[in-house]
């Protein structure tokens, strides 16, 4: 917490500034933009996000109470940006932000910047099915294997809250990927 | 039979071979093996670029003094549109009145009782008949009259 301390300290003073944002970039930046991608599924989207958020860290840096890690605090930035965006996008089409998520996932097969297998396109167009939460939820679980205490503080949910949405999402997507298509 | 070159006549760019690993590497990494999403090539490097050209570290985003003034000013706005509007409701209410006491002095009262739909109000009435007591007026509303039914300005 002391190094984070003085991590935060090195953002704030103007001398040091520019060095110590260049290395929360390089350090952050790939993390970011895999959760960011993976709820947006968009590549271009989650560019969007991804500039956003850390446009974001640096303007708010001063407002970080330093209670939590910093990667967890740009992390839930991340998720609020990436949830603001598909709101305004659905938002343009009088749509749903499920609906919007099922419209992109059902565009992957076509997407240039998506190269997985057959089982992959399935899983993700299930995954694009689940009400928003649960969504959020399964990607952190399953994908980048986050505990559900971290979970919880980023997405301001109970833990229990948190495993009962997995277990629906999980329980959901079985169900989708074993309909015959 | 003149003897033919086996070597293959095709040619390759400059660097290919040096640079194959490099450019292999590269896409690979781009590649999310789990979910099968993956970046343009190089991305990640651009991105950091664009976000640094993005940020304005000389002047970081703090309230300076011209943000006070803005806001002291969105304030008066606010407080002045409040007052002008009191004083609008003021003047209309002074116009009500004006057109009110004009409209009683105008018209008579068979008029004002032929406009109405009956349901004139003691304190009205007393009001413009001051020659009338107020047992009287009394006993007219208990008896249902209206000024219709009188016979005020004759003499009886």
């Amino acid at each position: 917490m002391k190094q984070q301390n003085q991590f935060i300290k090195s953002l704030l003073s103007p001398e040091t500034q520019e060095v110590a944002f260049k290395k929360l970039l390089a350090d952050y930046k790939e993390r970011l933009y895999w959760h960011i991608r993976k709820i947006v599924i968009n590549h271009e989207d989650a560019d969007d996000v991804l500039q956003n958020t850390f446009i974001k860290v640096f303007e708010n840096v001063s407002k970080f109470k330093g209670n939590s890690n910093i990667y967890t605090w740009m992390y839930k930035i991340a998720t609020h940006e990436s949830l603001n965006l598909l709101s305004k996008k659905s938002r343009k089409l009088g749509i749903s932000n499920e609906e919007w998520i099922e419209k992109q996932a059902d565009q992957l097969e076509s997407d240039v910047y998506f190269e997985g297998d057959a089982m992959q396109l399935k899983l993700q167009k299930a995954i694009a099915t689940l009400p928003e939460k649960q969504r959020l939820v399964f990607n952190m679980k399953y994908f980048e294997e986050m505990k559900y205490e971290k979970m919880s503080e980023i997405l301001e949910t109970s833990v229990g809250g948190l495993k009962a949405s997995y277990h629906h999402a999980v329980k959901k997507i079985k169900h989708e990927i074993n309909e015959p298509s | 039979m003149k003897r033919i070159d086996k070597k293959p006549p095709f040619k390759v760019p400059d660097g290919y071979f040096t640079h194959f690993n490099q450019k292999l590497a590269k896409q690979i990494i781009s590649i999310n093996p789990i979910n099968g999403f993956r970046t343009p090539v190089d991305y990640f490097q651009k991105v950091e670029n664009q976000i640094v050209d993005r940020v304005n570290y000389s002047n970081p985003k703090t309230d300076s003094f011209k943000n006070y003034i803005w806001k002291a000013m969105a304030v008066a706005c606010v407080i002045t549109l409040f007052f002008i509007n009191k004083k609008t409701a003021i003047q209309q209410n002074e116009l009500v009145e004006f057109f009110i006491e004009d409209y009683l002095i105008t018209n008579s009262t068979y008029d004002i009782a032929e406009h109405s739909d009956y349901s004139f109000e003691m304190r009205n009435f007393i009001e413009n008949y001051e020659s009338i007591a107020i047992d009287d007026a009394l006993e007219i509303k208990l008896y249902g009259e209206t000024p219709t039914n009188l016979n005020l300005f004759d003499d009886e």
